[in-house]
Formats: structure tokens, sequence, C-alpha cells
């Protein structure tokens, strides 16, 4: 409940400037040199390793973005952000002749740091698309608790993350939906890693 | 390798945290949500066997009639750390004693220099130890960061301590060439936060020895194939609450 409360009061934050926007907004144009600057909030879904992991839906998520136009479609820029997955379960795990049983709290702690590049198609005026490639590097603890006990590892790991969105104008703002694969490659002790966001945001032009 | 720490001590992410904007993040909850919501789910059960050894080759046993205090037995000069009453081992011994009994161990008396020992020994012991945990700075969301640590002093450090417990259970047989020396054919440990509900206490021991047998489903007299099942009933029983 509580979950849903943050989650609802957040996206609201994230749309009020949107929502409340000047009545008349003036149309704005694509140039050369324009900056844009996304906030959003995001649902992870684990996939592969990162599932067998921790299996659960992240509730947790956010990024923050910087894109500079270099053409009148093409874009250079920033991301950055954190998205949490957990999970808690009784496991019961073998090891040689050894078994553990116990309550296990799984986390992935992840921040993002991704430069990307972004081709987008129509005119800006209207609901316009645009697809792209993050690459950089992710940030991640793992973290498992059993019992009293816990084991963490923190690791930079190289990655990459595809992304396609739509950004719907209103003024000189846009809301934005989008989603990003993220793939980060095994660093230290932990295996690949890659999950889904699926994320609304807005955005200022 | 791992290094596996004391859970309440959190390490990580200060360096990065300090570049991101954590006031939006912090909205959100903590970079630890879902963690335990009971002393019950930080009890740990840990069992280990010899693998070579077969456990239907025995069928008799003895045991002393209270827990044995590692810490006493450790440091001969402490008096020992068992905060349980007489009776509270004894029950504790008792349901082992059910346990083994299901298995299809028998129990047997036994005195100091009886010309027939039983196969085996079930020794039960218990050490309590005292955490202490000190931590705080940069890792003290959810205010860090958004109001600053100055403000809020009480959130930028902290100091707790946690009693914890561990009862062993250990099967020894007699080594071949010495009286005096056992070897270890099974060892149980169930370890946990010691909470300040003697009840809850002796509650969660009583299902953490049904969880050491249920997760050793060779340890029987008889036939494995028919406490597979209680394995399985007995795993199932505890989930997550």
């Amino acid at each position: 409940m509580k979950r849903t409360i943050l989650v609802t009061a957040l996206v609201g934050l994230l749309l009020l400037p949107v929502l409340n926007g000047p009545a008349h907004a003036q149309r704005h144009v694509s140039y050369v040199g324009d900056n844009l600057w996304l906030g959003s909030y995001s649902v992870g879904f684990p996939m592969g390793d990162t599932k067998d992991y921790i299996g659960q839906t992240s509730w947790l998520g956010f990024a923050i973005e910087g894109r500079h136009f270099t053409t009148p479609n093409l874009t250079l820029g920033f991301l950055s952000g954190w998205t949490t997955f957990n999970d808690k379960s009784y496991r019961l795990t073998e090891e040689g002749t050894m078994t553990l049983s116990g309550v296990q709290a799984r986390y992935l702690n992840i921040f993002p740091l991704l430069a990307n590049v972004f081709y987008y198609l129509g005119d800006r005026d209207s609901a316009n698309f645009y697809f792209g490639l993050g690459a950089g590097t992710y940030w991640i603890e793992q973290r498992t608790e059993v019992g009293l006990w816990a084991a963490t590892e923190n690791n930079w790991h190289l990655g990459l993350a595809p992304e396609i969105g739509v950004a719907f104008p209103r003024g000189r703002t846009s809301i934005v939906v989008s989603a990003r694969y993220n793939y980060a490659f095994s660093a230290g002790n932990v295996g690949k890693e890659s999950w889904l966001s699926l994320g609304i945001g807005f955005q200022l032009n | 390798m791992r290094t596996w720490i004391p859970s309440g001590e959190r390490t990580g992410m200060r360096t990065l945290l300090g570049v991101l904007l954590l006031g939006l993040a912090l909205s959100l909850g903590a970079c630890y949500p879902g963690s335990v919501d009971n002393a019950a789910e930080l009890d740990l059960v840990l069992t280990n066997h010899d693998p070579d050894f077969d456990f239907t080759s025995i069928q008799t046993y003895a045991s002393p009639d209270s827990l044995i205090d590692i810490a006493a037995l450790l440091d001969p000069d402490s008096e020992g750390n068992i905060d349980l009453t007489k009776a509270q081992q004894q029950q504790i011994i008792a349901w082992i004693d059910a346990e083994l009994a299901s298995r299809g161990y028998q129990k047997v008396g036994y005195e100091q220099g009886d010309p027939n020992p039983p196969d085996f020994f079930m020794l039960p012991g218990v050490i309590k130890s005292t955490t202490v945990v000190v931590g705080g700075g940069w890792g003290c969301y959810p205010y860090w960061g958004w109001y600053g640590c100055g403000y809020y002093p009480w959130c930028c450090s902290y100091a707790y301590s946690y009693d914890s417990g561990t009862l062993l259970v250990n099967l020894v047989q007699p080594s071949a060439d010495s009286d005096t020396t056992y070897t270890v054919r099974w060892s149980g440990a169930l370890n946990g936060v010691i909470s300040t509900s003697v009840a809850d206490v002796m509650a969660r021991i009583e299902s953490g020895i049904g969880q050491m047998f249920a997760q050793s489903p060779y340890l029987t007299a008889n036939q494995p194939e028919s406490k597979q099942t209680d394995a399985v009933f007995h795993t199932a029983k505890r989930g997550v609450r």
C-alpha cells in the first residue's frame, strides 16, 4: 500500500508540470543545439540470470537524462539513475554435504552511468518516436542476507542499453514513455545482469 | 570469494550516492526494502554430514540430560552463558529425541565406562554471543542528502546490539582407536537472534530442530524413502512469514 501511494505520488509529481502547463502552448521546433532534460520513473522487469537471482518486478526506479541535438534528429546525451530489485523468500541451498535453509533477502541496487545516442523520427510538435543506444557502466551492488549474515558484491559493469520511446509534446514539455533493455556484462564475482525498464516521465525541451 | 558479515553492517554506495539525486530516490524508499519482519526470519539452519557413513548401520544412542554450554567448554574459567532453564533444556532434548525416534533410532541409558556403549552419541550444545553494530554517516538514509546530517544528527550514527544464539546438535561415534575422541557423522546448527519472548524462542527452536531433520533425509535407521515426505512437509510448513 505504501509503495502504491509513493509510486502514485511520484508519477503525479512528474506529470504536474505537464498537466499544469501553459494553456496556449507555443509550437516548438527542433533546433540543432537544443537540450532536452528528462526525469522518469521506471518499473524494472528482471530477465535472464537476474531473474534467476531475483524474480520480483522492481517498482523502485528513476532516471535522469540530458540530451543534446547535434543534428535536427540526432541527440547525444547521458543517463543516470537508480533501480533496486529485491526479493525475500525461504530457500534451501545445498553445497556439497552441507544444507542451508533460511529466509534470504536479496537486493540489487543499480546505478547506470550511460552515454547515449538517439535518433528522433518525425516532427517534435507531435508525438515523436525515438530509438537509440546507451553504453557505459552500471555500478551494481548485489547483496544477499541470510539469517544474521550478509554478503555484498560491489562492481562496475560495462553495459549496453538499447531504448525506444515516444514523446508527447505539450508546450515546452513532453510526456515520455520509454522501454529500455539494460544489459550489464559480468564483473568481479557477479555474472551478467539484464532487465527491462519501462519508464514514464516528463521532459523539458 | 565472498565475505559474509553481520547483516547489520551495511556497506556500500556512499561514493556514488553522492552524485545522484537521492532526494527523488529517497521518496520511494530505502535501498533495502522488504527486509526481515520478525526475529524468526533471521533463523538459519545448517546441516552437514559424513557422506561415506551409512546411517542405517546405527540404531542406539545416548545423550546428556542437559545442553552442553559451549562457552564454558571452550573456557573452563567461564561461567557459561546458557540462559535456558533446566526444564527448557530438557524440552529441547526431548524434541531432538522425538525426531531421532521418528527416524528409527532408539535412545538408551549409558554411564561412563559402560562395557556396552550405544552406537552413537547425540551431543546438544548452545552458545550465545552479543554483536554490537555501530554505523551511520553517509549511509544514514532516508534523510541523508535531503536535510543534511547536521540537521538530523540522530540519523547520522547509530549503535545497537543484539544477542544471537546457536544450538548445535552433533551425532558422534567413538573413534575405533580411542575412547576419548569422537568422529562427527552429522551436525545440525540453528542460529538466530534471541528475542525477549521465551515462548517465541522455544517455538523457533522447536521449528529449527524440525528443519534440521527435514533437510537430512539420509538420517534414518530404516527406509529413507518414507522420510523424504517428512522433509518436504517440514520445509513447506516453515515458509516465509
